[in-house]
């Protein structure tokens, strides 16, 4: 089967941020943000509400384009590209809230991930051809394997008005990973998750970890970040304030300060 | 997008649906019905009179033009009161070929979704980012240009007397049940078609792309594929209704194909709530053919009845509680 | 060059025209987000009744008591066609929009069945009276629609402006949400403009009648272009309607003597799509959460 990720060749390169800056009109949101997010790592990306965590993210999946600063994954420049394109690179992202189709099937939902690498034409959309049907059925198999590696294989054709968020959430994910990318974003997986699914969420991220992935987790809820993250960069009224490893963070005076008293869930 | 006559698509937890259990029951159900009923129409010609089996195979193409409407909805999103110009579009073609070319509607049928289906392209494609009202809107002058442009050409398109559609498609069959069985077939044809295009990864990612455009256009379907593809099959699948309607009826003229026969197909849609299937948009197709031929004498009262009737189901539905609505129309397609 | 001046003229004339129909649209579609696809059909009786009851066939009345009348009945008739579609229009816009449909076709019925499918002429009291301004010909007839149109507006402007009803449709406008919040009946403003929108169809739809006549579809094919008008103006915005409105009046009437005179509803697609492709929202759209 084809894989279309131009960087599928299983490279580890970092996907890294330069001198980021955006500005809205005159407010500016982000200031001269650099980072690395390593391969094969899960990284944390933290801060208060209004530091910039969304708009950020959205520069990372080509929703917004920053005025300054570059975006690179190995050599490639990304800022400029749309989210269809990156998808083309291999990226891929989760979304706060559910962005699952009501109208189909969890499974169904998950082989969307595998659409840009798929080949049926229109022809195999209208006739039951035998390639098609192959194609079809490698996609089911492998949509499975992706619910079962988020621990949810038994949901698989059930209807998303069905099931409650936790659920969803790890539906969505799967969908995420199906496709092999070289870069998974998620954006506040944990929102709206009780603590039993935050748990579940936590196990499942944990397996997700691969040699040529960059996973990046923005996130609100101290704990997951803290139980899941290999590196956490902090952010603070739109710059980096701090990075490291959890325990790092967790003593840094400066982020201790910023959050006092501020551990929401 | 819309949330047209369906319910909105949250997701939440507490939404009352049946479970996974009973579908495969209810699937049964309408299976078997659906078969009892079309060996029920492979039987009739042989007890119905020749009215009869005219007038049931025009609703045969009207249900199928009704289905090209439906499906814009369902898998578009969009609502157009244009679909009469791909029907013309359609029964044109097949008037013209047989007309030239001297070919019957077994040739001239693939020929008529080609051509729907490219002008389904040509329309979309300055329209592709338009929607909501600014589409339906556009697709309301579209409806409107044709008939000019039908009329200009006169000497081509046969002007306002329009042209005859008088060739045998299949050698063996009287005329009257080739005007029968053919849009028959057609119609089972094309839902045939559209239950396996439903299992297709285009479809899941036109369905996705209706819901969240975002999420889709982060695992790489762009809008503007969306819309292009939607029409260009919504267009051909009303182009086929227009080349069967214009084999049934034997004649095509501008007058068959005005904005109130766009109009129409849309009543015909939402009473049919959007179905795909073959009861569905033949109840639709009843709708639309039955009720001019039942008043026949009194023409004024069609457009109160459709008007009536498309208040009744809109505002009917709208007043169902929430898991009947979920099951009539939000369901699985 | 003086064919051009005198097709712009003519045009800005039945410009004014369509830019009253737009308005009307426009109006219901701020308030209430639903596309009054009716319009036109409900002009259209409008008309029809004014006719209906100066020309014997309801009554034999003079003009001022005919259209008085006529008024008194489109309030109702309004009132009736927002009633029917009221429970569908805070759940989906699209919904109500077809639903209008339903309304329009049910109007063209209900004028079919009273007034025939005949074409009539309907005589407005107005001076037969023309004068020649340099290589312009302006008649009696083209500055009754300026003065109409100029006071209509005019007394719309200040109705929303400055009335109590006028803010509270601003406010509903701009945010329906925190207008309810507030306390403000949504139900009272979309009325409003349900009634104002109606009156303004019929005011136009009388002074169409000269150029096209009237039958129980030409009302309707003129609000064609009203819906052009409004969509090329931007459905967002009472301003883009008048500038929509004149400008559809001037190009279909150019292209009209200098292209090809039958193809009118052509031009009028074309004309929509070019300009959507440039401006996606309308020419004068007002930036801002529409709920399409």
């Amino acid at each position: 089967m084809k894989h279309a990720n131009a960087a599928a060749t299983r490279s580890t390169d970092p996907l890294v941020v330069e001198d980021l800056s955006l500005s809205f009109g005159g407010i500016r949101v982000l200031q001269g943000i650099g980072l690395r997010m390593e391969s094969g790592e899960i990284t944390g990306l933290i801060g208060p509400n209004g530091a910039g965590k969304t708009s950020f993210f959205n520069c990372l999946t080509g929703l917004y384009t920053p005025q300054k600063g570059a975006i690179r994954l190995g050599g490639l420049r990304l800022e400029g590209l749309r989210p269809p394109q990156r998808a083309a690179l291999g990226f891929s992202r989760s979304f706060q809230h559910v962005a699952l189709c009501p109208e189909l099937s969890i499974i169904e939902n998950v082989m969307i991930g595998l659409d840009r690498q798929s080949t049926a034409g229109w022809l195999d959309a209208f006739l039951p051809l035998p390639a098609g049907n192959r194609e079809r059925a490698q996609n089911r198999e492998r949509a499975l394997a992706a619910l079962d590696r988020l621990g949810i294989a038994g949901v698989a054709d059930d209807s998303p008005t069905q099931l409650p968020p936790g659920l969803l959430r790890l539906a969505e994910i799967a969908r995420a990973v199906v496709g092999d990318p070289r870069v998974l974003l998620l954006d506040e997986p944990a929102a709206g998750l009780n603590s039993v699914e935050t748990a579940d969420l936590s196990a499942a991220l944990k397996k997700l970890r691969a040699e040529h992935l960059v996973l990046v987790v923005v996130e609100h809820d101290m704990d997951l970040i803290m139980d899941v993250c290999d590196t956490i960069h902090v952010l603070n009224v739109g710059t980096l304030l701090a990075s490291g490893d959890p325990g790092q963070v967790r003593q840094n005076p400066d982020v201790v300060r910023v959050y006092l008293g501020d551990e929401d869930e | 997008m819309s949330d047209v006559i369906l319910p909105n698509e949250t997701l939440s937890r507490d939404a009352r649906t049946s479970g996974a259990a009973p579908e495969p029951n209810r699937r049964r159900w309408s299976t078997g019905l659906g078969i009892l009923g079309l060996l029920a129409l492979l039987a009739l010609p042989l007890v119905a009179g020749g009215y009869w089996t005219f007038t049931l195979g025009l609703c045969f193409a009207n249900a199928i033009a009704i289905i090209s409407v439906s499906f814009l909805v369902r898998y578009g999103g969009e609502v157009s009161i244009g679909h009469g110009v791909f029907m013309g579009a359609g029964a044109y073609t097949v008037a013209l070929m047989e007309k030239y070319f001297a070919l019957s509607l077994l040739a001239s049928l693939p020929v008529a979704a080609v051509v729907g289906a490219l002008l389904g392209l040509v329309f979309a494609f300055p329209s592709r980012h338009l929607s909501g009202i600014y589409l339906a809107v556009a697709t309301m002058a579209l409806a409107l240009a044709l008939p000019e442009v039908l009329l200009h050409f006169s000497t081509v398109t046969g002007g306002y007397g329009g042209l005859y559609v008088s060739l045998d498609a299949v050698p063996l069959l009287s005329k009257s049940a080739q005007r029968y069985y053919l849009p028959l077939a057609a119609l089972v044809a094309v839902v045939l078609l559209l239950r396996q295009f439903r299992r297709s990864r285009q479809a899941m990612a036109l369905l996705l792309i209706r819901t969240s455009a975002y999420a889709a256009e982060s695992f790489g379907v762009r809008r503007s594929w969306a819309r292009l593809s939607c029409m260009a099959l919504s267009a051909a699948i009303a182009a086929i209704g227009g080349a069967v309607l214009a084999f049934s009826s034997s004649t095509v003229s501008p007058n068959s194909f005005t904005l109130w026969t766009s109009i129409f197909l849309l009543v015909g849609s939402v009473v049919s709530l959007y179905s795909l299937s073959v009861v569905g948009s033949l109840l639709g197709g009843l709708f639309l053919t039955l009720v001019p031929l039942l008043l026949a004498g009194a023409g004024d009262w069609v457009p109160i009845l459709y008007g009536a009737a498309l208040l009744g189901v809109v505002l009917g539905v709208n007043g169902l509680p929430e898991s009947l609505r979920a099951r009539l129309g939000g369901g699985r397609i | 060059m003086d064919d051009f001046i005198g097709l712009v003229w003519a045009g800005t004339i039945s410009g004014c025209l369509y830019a009253m129909g737009a308005i009307g649209i426009v109006l219901i579609f701020k308030s209430s987000n639903v596309v009054n696809f009716a319009h036109g059909n409900l002009a259209g009786l409008a008309a029809f009744l004014v006719f209906g009851f100066t020309a014997g066939i309801l009554g034999n009345m003079a003009w001022g008591p005919a259209v008085v009348l006529t008024l008194v009945i489109m309030i109702a008739v309004m009132v009736i066609s927002y009633w029917l579609i009221a429970p569908l229009v805070f759940k989906s816009d699209l919904t109500s929009t077809i639903a209008t449909l339903g309304v329009g076709l049910i109007a063209q019925g209900l004028t079919q069945l009273i007034f025939g499918s005949n074409i009539v002429s309907l005589d407005l009291p107005i001076p037969s009276w023309r004068m020649q301004l340099g290589v312009l010909r302006i008649n009696a007839y083209d500055l009754t629609v300026l003065a109409v149109t100029f006071a209509m507006t005019g007394a719309l402007y200040l109705m929303i402006e400055r009335t109590r009803i006028g803010i509270a449709f601003r406010a509903v406008s701009a945010h329906p949400f925190a207008s309810r919040v507030c306390g403000l009946n949504l139900r009272r403003v979309h009325l409003f403009s349900w009634v104002v929108a109606g009156l303004l169809g019929l005011v136009a739809s009388l002074l169409i009648v000269p150029t096209t006549f009237l039958s129980s579809t030409s009302v309707a094919s003129f609000m064609l272009q009203a819906f052009g008008a409004a969509v090329v103006g931007g459905f967002n915005s009472l301003p883009g309607a008048v500038v929509g409105g004149i400008f559809i009046g001037v190009i279909m009437n150019l292209l009209s003597f200098y292209v090809a005179a039958e193809f009118s509803n052509t031009y009028l697609l074309l004309t929509i799509l070019l300009v959507l492709n440039v401006f996606p929202k309308g020419v004068l759209a007002v930036r801002g959460g529409s709920r399409v």
